[in-house]
């Protein structure tokens, strides 16, 4: 089975177990109304009994949502490309060009999917961080009042909930404009070669553009080490560390 | 004498193990510190060494980087570490991980222990996976810890890695001290943390033997921080991708887990540069301005265009080695010299033995064939001697030398009197085997056997006249150990203008404990001591000193940190005196704390260096009440 098959899968159920289970609170919250002799279905006493299900509620919104830009972002241009193995690509392009230089196209190929693997364990961790501290943030009690108004509850949880949501979004959003990226690399580089027959050798060759932009950063960074510097001298940090080293540190020799 | 040649040619150093060398010799310049077991106390180390060296090693002039980031980390709430950052983000981009691989004594200790000849451990998968720890080492324990305890109410500094794994503090600092007697008092603070440490410490070196530098691929933090900056440093290694074949040579024979040269992993030690064929691995910023030997007969054909190209105007490989050489060894001299040789003082407790003067009389007098005790008074104005305070301190059993700094007469000062002498003190010679600085006037008192007893600026005290130079003359033993009456010494309370003496409390048990606002051990202590003060206080009295010799000793800060660290608490604090610590005066020997426990009768019944547990302090009490 293909992986990302097997993550679409696992969505799926996911989403169909969750709705599932807040279908069954739902039912569990109705009869609760209605056979504590409360069979008038008001206003107030259907917001008591949703609010005490609105964790398990904006889970699930979550969820949805969640499903949603992952399915979609996940159908980008230049999908096939980026599914088939690089023995794959060599093979169709030995057969093509049987003049190119392998060992090149090896690790220009080796190099995108390194990247690319990076940018996927980045988004994975934040997808792990957002996750936690929106469940912990859910599953605590104190956050809830049941007698309190839906509606400011609501948006309360909304309001600490957002900021996760948005990193979720710009992970996710981040992460397919990066993938795209670079599949169109690796497809400009395979049609380059296509093109010369294999004759070209594709070099990396870092531009002068490339350097200008290295050495602006490296001159950039010394400046502002200087100037830290020069501020820690004023704010009384070469002191600081001064008298930190002229005392033996017990702590960091073991004694104490 | 080919097969000599051969086995010395195999003995001989590399260029990177000789700059190594260098380093670890540079960074640890203070030899005289392994001599009498302190610290080097200049200024140079307010600045950060590039490598892991940590600044409690009796040699070390420069601070640990580590060490300073964590403290820097642990005051933020405060201040904000920009000097500390500043510094390791130089480093970090001159450098990168080029410290590694050229400038850390760590480094150069795993790499010798890995040459004993057993087998190796192979890099591998597992070893990549496992060079990721650092990077959790570095953010839990250096950046982590010291934030969260920063940021708590009671924002006790905790250098996480440096207490908990860095072997360069247990090797260089706990080893080396604890070598030299000097430092016996030491062996008190021993415990469970020193024995984890050193059994951490066994490991690493026992690893290192296996494993190709095991402490920098899957701990070092340093490491950490200077691989993020690797691509990006000034200095290392570089690969001309125009010329590469991707034979991946390097990669395969380097002992690091790298997956490029020049990744986060690479040392930029250059050991690639031997095993690739093309030879398209060079240094950095180096090999533009050294020419290779093939380069030269191009360049005796040059024409004028080519004499005007960068080229031509390269130095030698040659010559820029013995340049290097050079300058290395002039640096190392020039600074071990600085730091090493300066005026020798005698310290209290010091046996003087060497002080023998003529004095106005062509009398000589020789401290070492007399059996009195003796006060020297040193002075540079008539009007800075009292001569009736001195007067009344006459004794057989005392002599009184009068130093002065100039040529005066003294008919009218001091009477012709075996037990009072008079010596001109010119260009203050005398002075200076007790006081590097300058003062008006200074006093030192030596007892029967020359053992300094008073060392300090100014007059001697009345107190210090009654509690010291009597007690001396009277036969008793007054000094710093356990039985000694205890040497007295006013000290200023912090937040008034009293002062609070042993002498003055006799009747009560006095217990004094040094402490400094950035010892962890000594501000988590002290909650216990105002606890038993509280209980016990019609028996004792106690008072928390605060260091003073440093150089950042403010009172107003001290005062600031008691007010919001120990709000309420009913033990006194004081300030210590900088000019003639009290500290030093009772045993201490720049580790904190120190607890000393006096009885009733002014004699010291218990010295502690290190912490003290609310049961020892109450069973040190228990004991003195019964």
């Amino acid at each position: 089975m293909n992986k990302s098959n097997k993550v679409n899968k696992i969505l799926v159920l996911c989403t169909s177990f969750q709705t599932i289970l807040l279908g069954i609170v739902f039912i569990i919250q109705i009869l609760r109304i209605y056979f504590n002799n409360n069979q008038v279905f008001t206003k107030e006493i259907c917001t008591q009994y949703i609010l005490e299900i609105l964790p398990v509620l904006i889970l699930w919104i979550l969820l949805i949502i969640g499903s949603f830009i992952y399915f979609n972002i996940s159908d980008i241009k230049y999908k096939n490309i980026s599914k088939i193995s690089n023995v794959t690509k060599q093979k169709n392009l030995e057969r093509i060009c049987p003049e190119i230089n392998d060992k090149t196209l090896k690790y220009e190929l080796i190099c995108i999917e390194r990247s690319k693997k990076i940018a996927k364990c980045i988004l994975i961790i934040i997808l792990i961080i957002s996750s936690y501290m929106s469940i912990s943030y859910l599953l605590n009690t104190k956050h809830f009042d049941p007698s309190g108004d839906l509606f400011k509850q609501a948006t309360l949880l909304s309001l600490h909930l957002m900021p996760w949501v948005i990193i979720t979004f710009a992970a996710f959003i981040g992460y397919a404009v990066f993938e795209e990226y670079k599949s169109k690399k690796a497809c400009k580089f395979l049609l380059e070669i296509i093109k010369t027959n294999g004759k070209v050798s594709y070099t990396v060759t870092e531009s002068k553009k490339k350097l200008l932009i290295k050495n602006i950063i490296q001159l950039g960074i010394l400046c502002i080490a200087v100037v830290l510097i020069i501020f820690g001298i004023n704010n009384g940090g070469a002191n600081d560390t001064l008298q930190k080293a002229i005392n033996i540190c017990t702590e960091c020799i073991g004694l104490g | 004498m080919s097969k000599i040649k051969k086995f010395f040619s195999k003995l001989k150093p590399s260029k990177r193990k000789i700059i190594q060398l260098y380093s670890a010799l540079l960074y640890n310049a203070y030899m005289k510190g392994f001599i009498t077991g302190e610290i080097f106390q200049g200024k140079s180390k307010s600045v950060c060494l590039p490598g892991l060296n940590c600044y409690s090693c009796p040699g070390a002039i420069g601070a640990c980087p580590l060490g300073s980031i964590q403290n820097a980390l642990a005051e933020s709430k405060t201040k904000l570490p920009t000097y500390v950052f500043g510094i390791i983000l130089l480093y970090c981009i001159i450098f990168g991980r080029t410290i590694c691989g050229f400038l850390c004594p760590v480094g150069l200790l795993q790499e010798l222990l890995y040459k004993i000849k057993t087998p190796k451990v192979r890099k591998s998968k597992i070893t990549r996976c496992l060079s990721y720890f650092k990077y959790v080492l570095l953010f839990v324990l250096v950046i982590g810890l010291p934030l969260i305890y920063s940021f708590q109410a009671k924002g006790i500094p905790l250098p996480g890695f440096c207490k908990y794994i860095c072997p360069a503090g247990t090797f260089e600092g706990a080893v080396f001290l604890l070598m030299n007697k000097a430092n016996q008092s030491f062996f008190e603070m021993l415990g469970a943390l020193f024995t984890w440490k050193f059994i951490l410490l066994i490991i690493f070196i026992v690893a290192s033997v296996f494993i190709y530098r095991f402490f920098c691929r899957f701990f070092c933090p340093l490491g950490a921080i200077y691989g993020i900056f690797n691509k990006l440093s000034i200095l290392g290694v570089k690969v001309d991708k125009t010329t590469c074949t991707h034979c991946n040579k390097c990669i395969t024979n380097c002992k690091m887990d790298v997956k490029e040269v020049g990744d986060h992993e690479c040392i930029q030690c250059g050991e690639c540069m031997k095993e690739c064929p093309v030879k398209c691995i060079n240094w950095k910023l180096i090999s533009k301005a050294i020419k290779e030997d093939d380069e030269t007969e191009s360049i005796q054909n040059a024409t004028i265009d080519e004499v005007n190209t960068k080229k031509v105007f390269k130095i030698s490989r040659k010559n820029f080695n013995i340049i290097t050489y050079v300058l290395m060894l002039v640096s190392l001299t020039t600074v071990m010299i600085l730091v090493n040789i300066g005026p020798n003082t005698y310290k209290n407790f010091d046996i003087v033995d060497d002080f023998k003067i003529t004095d106005c009389y062509n009398q000589t007098f020789d401290i070492s064939v007399d059996t009195n005790a003796t006060l020297l008074y040193f002075f540079n104005d008539v009007n800075d001697l009292d001569i009736q305070k001195l007067n009344s301190y006459r004794d057989d059993k005392l002599n009184i030398i009068l130093l002065a700094s100039t040529d005066i007469s003294i008919d009218s000062i001091v009477p012709n009197d075996s037990n009072f002498k008079f010596v001109v003190d010119v260009d203050n010679k005398l002075l200076k085997k007790f006081n590097n600085g300058k003062a008006n006037s200074y006093s030192v008192f030596l007892d029967f056997n020359d053992k300094i007893l008073i060392n300090k600026v100014g007059m001697i005290t009345d107190s210090e006249y009654f509690e010291i130079i009597n007690y001396t003359l009277l036969g008793l033993t007054v000094g710093n150990e356990v039985g000694n009456i205890c040497i007295n010494q006013e000290i200023n309370l912090i937040g008034s203008d009293d002062t609070f003496s042993v002498a003055s409390n006799k009747g009560k048990i006095t217990i004094i404990n040094f402490w400094y606002t950035d010892c962890t051990p000594c501000v988590q202590e002290l909650p216990h001591f105002n606890k038993l003060y509280e209980e016990y206080s019609e028996y004792v009295n106690i008072i928390a000193v605060h260091e003073a010799t440093g150089y950042q000793n403010d009172p107003e800060d001290v005062e600031n940190f008691i007010k919001t660290q120990f709000e309420g608490f009913s033990i006194m604090f004081g300030y210590d005196n900088p000019q003639s610590s009290y500290y030093t005066l009772l045993g201490g020997k720049k580790a904190w704390p120190v607890t000393v426990i006096v009885d009733q009768d002014g004699v010291i019944s218990n010295v502690t260096h290190g912490s003290m547990t609310e049961d020892d302090l109450r069973i040190e009490i228990e004991k003195l009440i019964d």
